[in-house]
């Protein structure tokens, strides 16, 4: 700051402001509403797929399998009859006639229920392949006990089609969109989906009807991030206004407050809708970021001006005191923050790259702002004066006397209690379940929830298990294998149900040898298999076939396994079992997992590397501009401190209490880095004044806490009032990031009241009684 | 008088307009009927077919067989075929034996599996299904049967695959619920009155395939035969092509050899 006041540049920018006050009101709204012009190009993103990027391998790998397979863009309509059994021939025509309306929806490619399986059996000398329930309109109390029969001695059909106690079953419809503007398509599938549903409801008011799958979880991603921009922006500018109106007491200072935060957040917003990048569930938070992080600035600015004014009704004066005192400050503050949010741009996930770079922008935003056209609203609009000094001021000495007094118990009170919080850490888990990323309030979560208790597990691992050779999927040693994969996966606890074509190889060969259940295995020659298979696809009925069991040139079959309730962690654990499992008994036919639920489990354990790296230049880029500022290497060594330790007592206390974390982990340290520096640069900043003035470590702690006390107090309110206000958000990645920052900014600020001083006063002291001695 | 003559021609126009309605379902009928008509005694046929299965990526896959087709003179019986697949290989002389019969019952189906060595009589409710994977199912591949369907005449424009051609454009509306379809608009030129391109739209009403007829021949001086299909698949960009080669009419084929016992004979 030294090298700021040297310069003169903040009392020139003040006599500027001044001086030019109407232009820099003109120039900001001019500014403001270029940038906010960009807003209305702004669409929400409807895809989970979002947070990977294009280059993430475990997306590529998914992408190639769905390319060989299919994607499941689906939607499973779980039906719960509250007879509780399926079997009914009632429920069974309910069904039935869901199945045959899903067919009408737009984008179909298939609509797999258990009305629609494709039973194949004996029948004489007769090949009989065809719909469990041929005729849905005439079904006999035989139909539905034969129906029954059918399927629960099926095993593609039991915890797939038909629950475990025959209460509940699915119709599952596959969509083909065509991927060229999902932010329409999904929607527009939504729309019809919910008209069906609705029709159904009042059809069959006996029959309970949900929804899960991937369609409607898309659908979530923009339904929940326009939920969240409704009710958190009000929230947000109320609390905030409401906390400002309280600690500066004037109406006045509120109401340029909420100018100057509209402007920042719609600049950043505006930003990001010229950028031509759409909005998502994680970037929704970061206008409503960008106006916490403003208003803590603004309230530098306001706070000087209240205490000016008990001073001298010099309106200019209030200005140019503000701007000479808190500039350089608020500069470093802006400075800062603007570096650790620029440095998630090291983030392997688009969204938190975007999110970083527009509160880049906002901050940056907010920095102009509250410099210029601030100082210059204030001496041109007629501000109140007021006499009475804020209360903050005076409990500031209370505590400066407290910890100076207390400094000894403090010091190791406080080390106590960072080393208890800081072994938390090692109770963290990532933990990235994309089903439950939105909150218990929503009825797609229910869904979710209700269908992984009560039916069958919504995650699952996918394999393409290659032979190597053409049509190789007919080779009888290979079939066995595969089989042998599926039964191995059938025996874990936690997989509900496995998919696979061997199971239709197997049904077709004692469909061949008159139902004998001896041939319920694996065809004895490739020639045998290859023409099963072969008959198989000629009688599949419409819309069926098994392109998305076995891959074009027959080479490799697909092998879906559901994991139910299963945390990322005992994901991998399977993932690792199964691989042993290759080793030991194929490794020729030896392949990585994929699918949707795999990409997610590894996406924090590959952003935290990513993210180490980011941080670790935030923090050089962010320890070069305090040794700048406050131009002692011991100062600022010793700021690591105060800076480094709020975010890992921050997740220490979450170790404890929470244990599992999204996503969202790996941007904190980076984030709240730019932000909590802010406090111990302002306290230090002030110390080593006094310092060098010739006070006494002691007397230099006072000083401190009483030039900057009352500042620091009001931004970390400011800062964690907003941050609790975003951790009512529905998506759980913006929620535990919210709560993560509102945590770190509190014990920012506990390490520099209770911390930082007695270890200044200590280390002073030390180095003074060593002198004189 | 005025007022008289106005009312008249609008009740005469309204009446035109009734009738006019009328024909085009008859005309759409009558269309149809004559083109089936004009392929009444061929009596038998045989040719070799290859299917060619294209993905949206350009992966191709090959079917290739011979079919048999015997002309059922029985109106209310359709015609009897068999087809003995050659390619793959693996699948080589599996052989697929069909009666065809008259909407709403099933056709009639047996299958020769030769690693097995035995003949299944199959069920065949499936005929909205695809045909060995490919874009064909057994509906389109069937001739049109008039009962099966609402025909409609809609106008006569230029063919849209060859516009050299008058078409007649004629939409047909199968009475089978379970028709894969929920209508077809079938082209047909007016010269000769051959398929020239069918659109198939799917049961939700949307536009799903587009089958053309390429170089149609003459055979026996009579018969008319397509020798390329191409069906494209609109919605997936798959696209299934037959080519057939080899025509041969009335070649003393019997109605014995259309008989389930005879077809692992019939497979060689």
């Amino acid at each position: 700051m030294y090298l700021f006041e040297m310069s003169n540049f903040f009392p020139k920018l003040a006599e500027l402001v001044i001086k030019r006050r109407i232009f820099f009101i003109l120039i900001g709204f001019v500014i403001a509403f270029a940038l906010m012009a960009g807003a209305p190009n702004i669409k929400f993103d409807t895809d989970a797929r979002v947070f990977f990027d294009e280059n993430n391998p475990d997306r590529i790998a998914l992408e190639n399998f769905e390319g060989e397979y299919s994607k499941d863009d689906n939607l499973a309509f779980v039906i719960s009859p509250k007879n509780g059994d399926i079997f009914t021939p009632k429920n069974l025509n309910a069904i039935g006639i869901l199945t045959e309306k899903a067919w009408l929806l737009p984008y179909v490619r298939t609509v797999y229920s258990l009305t629609n399986y494709q039973n194949s059996y004996a029948d004489g000398d007769s090949l009989i392949v065809e719909d469990l329930i041929t005729d849905i309109e005439n079904i006999s109390e035989e139909d539905a006990n034969y129906a029954e029969e059918v399927a629960n001695s099926r095993i593609e059909l039991k915890n797939a089609f038909i629950n475990s106690d025959n209460s509940i079953s699915q119709v599952n419809i596959l969509f083909r969109l065509p991927g060229k503007d999902a932010i329409i398509e999904i929607p527009y599938v939504m729309n019809e989906v919910e008209i069906l549903k609705k029709e159904f409801e009042s059809q069959f008011p006996e029959i309970e009807l949900r929804m899960v799958g991937f369609v409607p979880l898309n659908n979530q991603y923009s339904v929940s991030g326009q939920d969240d921009t409704a009710k958190l922006t009000p929230m947000m500018i109320l609390v905030t206004l409401i906390a400002v109106a309280i600690i500066l007491r004037t109406i006045f200072g509120v109401g340029l407050i909420f100018i100057i935060i509209v402007l920042c957040a719609g600049s950043s917003v505006g930003a990001l809708g010229w950028s031509g990048t759409n909005i998502n569930n994680a970037t929704v938070v970061a206008p409503l970021m960008v106006m916490t992080l403003a208003v803590a600035s603004a309230v530098h600015i306001l706070s000087s001006v209240r205490q000016t004014m008990t001073i001298t009704p010099d309106r200019n004066e209030w200005v140019r005191r503000a701007i000479v005192d808190h500039g350089p400050a608020i500069t470093v503050a802006c400075l800062t923050t603007a570096i650790g949010f620029l440095s998630l741009n090291f983030s392997i996930s688009p969204p938190f790259r975007q999110l970083g770079n527009i509160v880049f922008v906002g901050v940056i935003a907010a920095l102009f702002y509250t410099l210029t056209m601030l100082p210059a609203l204030i001496s041109l609009l007629p501000l109140k004066k007021q006499n009475q000094k804020a209360t903050m001021d005076k409990s500031m000495s209370f505590l400066a006397e407290f910890v100076i007094r207390r400094k000894n118990s403090l010091l190791a009170f406080t080390a106590a209690l960072i080393a208890i919080l800081v072994f938390g850490i090692s109770k963290i888990s990532l933990e990235d379940d994309f089903l439950r990323y939105f909150g218990p309030e929503y009825e797609l979560r229910q869904s979710i929830d209700y269908y992984e208790d009560n039916f069958a597990g919504l995650n699952a691992l996918e394999y393409s298990v290659n032979s190597g050779k053409e049509n190789g999927v007919n080779d009888p040693e290979y079939l066995m294998k595969v089989e042998a994969l599926v039964n191995f996966l059938r025996s874990q606890p936690n997989i509900s149900s496995v998919r696979s074509y061997t199971d239709v190889v197997k049904r077709l060969n004692q469909n061949f040898n008159e139902d004998d259940e001896s041939f319920y295995k694996v065809p004895n020659s490739e020639l045998e298999a290859a023409q099963y298979l072969f008959l198989y696809e000629l009688s599949l009925g419409y819309g069926l076939d098994l392109t998305d069991q076995i891959n074009v040139d027959k080479s490799a079959l697909r092998v879906t396994a559901n994991v139910s309730k299963t945390t990322t962690k005992g994901f991998l654990e399977l993932d690792k079992k199964v691989q042993s499992w290759f080793d030991e008994n194929a490794p020729e036919l030896s392949t990585k997992s994929t699918g949707t639920s795999q990409v997610f489990s590894k996406i924090s354990s590959r952003d935290v590397p990513a993210m180490l790296k980011g941080t670790g230049l935030a923090l050089i880029g962010i320890s070069f501009i305090i040794l700048l500022v406050i131009r002692n290497v011991k100062y600022g060594l010793m700021s690591l401190i105060p800076n480094l330790l709020p975010a890992a007592m921050a997740f220490g206390l979450w170790g404890y209490f929470t244990g599992s974390v999204t996503l969202a982990v790996s941007i904190v340290v980076a984030m709240t880095l730019g932000i909590v520096v802010d406090d111990s640069v302002h306290f230090m900043l002030k110390y080593a004044k006094a310092r060098k003035e010739g006070k006494s470590p002691e007397d230099s702690v006072r000083q401190a806490f009483e030039k900057v006390g009352m500042a620091l107090t009001t931004t970390t309110i400011g800062l964690f009032l907003g941050f609790c206000v975003l951790a009512q958000s529905g998506f759980a990645v913006n929620k535990d990031m919210a709560q993560l920052t509102a945590i770190t900014v509190v014990f920012a600020l506990v390490v520099d009241y209770l911390l930082l001083p007695p270890v200044l006063i200590w280390i002073d002291n030390f180095k003074l009684k060593r002198k004189t001695t | 008088m005025k007022i008289f003559i106005i009312t008249l021609t609008s009740i005469l126009t309204l009446f035109c307009s009734q009738i006019f309605a009328q024909s085009a379902e008859e005309k759409g009928l009558e269309i149809i009927e004559k083109s089936i008509a004009l392929d009444n005694g061929f009596v038998d046929s045989t040719v070799v077919g290859k299917m060619i299965l294209k993905d949206k990526s350009g992966n191709e896959s090959v079917r290739s067989f011979k079919n048999f087709i015997f002309e059922e003179l029985d109106e209310t019986l359709g015609d009897k075929s068999i087809i003995v697949f050659t390619e793959p290989r693996d699948v080589k002389g599996t052989s697929l034996l069909t009666h065809a019969n008259i909407e709403p019952k099933d056709d009639d189906q047996w299958l020769y599996l030769p690693a097995l060595k035995r003949v299944k009589r199959i069920s065949s409710s499936n005929r909205t299904g695809k045909f060995v994977s490919s874009e064909f199912s057994y509906e389109d591949l069937s001739t049109d049967e008039p009962e099966d369907y609402n025909f409609l005449w809609l106008e006569d424009i230029n063919c849209p695959a060859d516009p050299s051609l008058q078409c007649h454009v004629i939409e047909a509306t199968p009475k089978n619920k379970k028709s894969g379809y929920s209508k077809r608009v079938i082209y047909i030129d007016v010269s000769e009155l051959r398929y020239q391109t069918v659109k198939f739209h799917n049961r939700r009403g949307d536009l799903e395939k587009e089958l053309n007829f390429k170089s149609y021949q003459k055979y026996l001086d009579k018969f008319w035969r397509a020798d390329l299909l191409e069906m494209k698949n609109l919605q997936t960009g798959k696209s299934t092509n037959i080519t057939w080669e080899n025509y041969e009419f009335q070649t003393n084929l019997s109605i014995n050899d259309f008989n389930p016992e005879k077809l692992a004979k019939m497979a060689r």
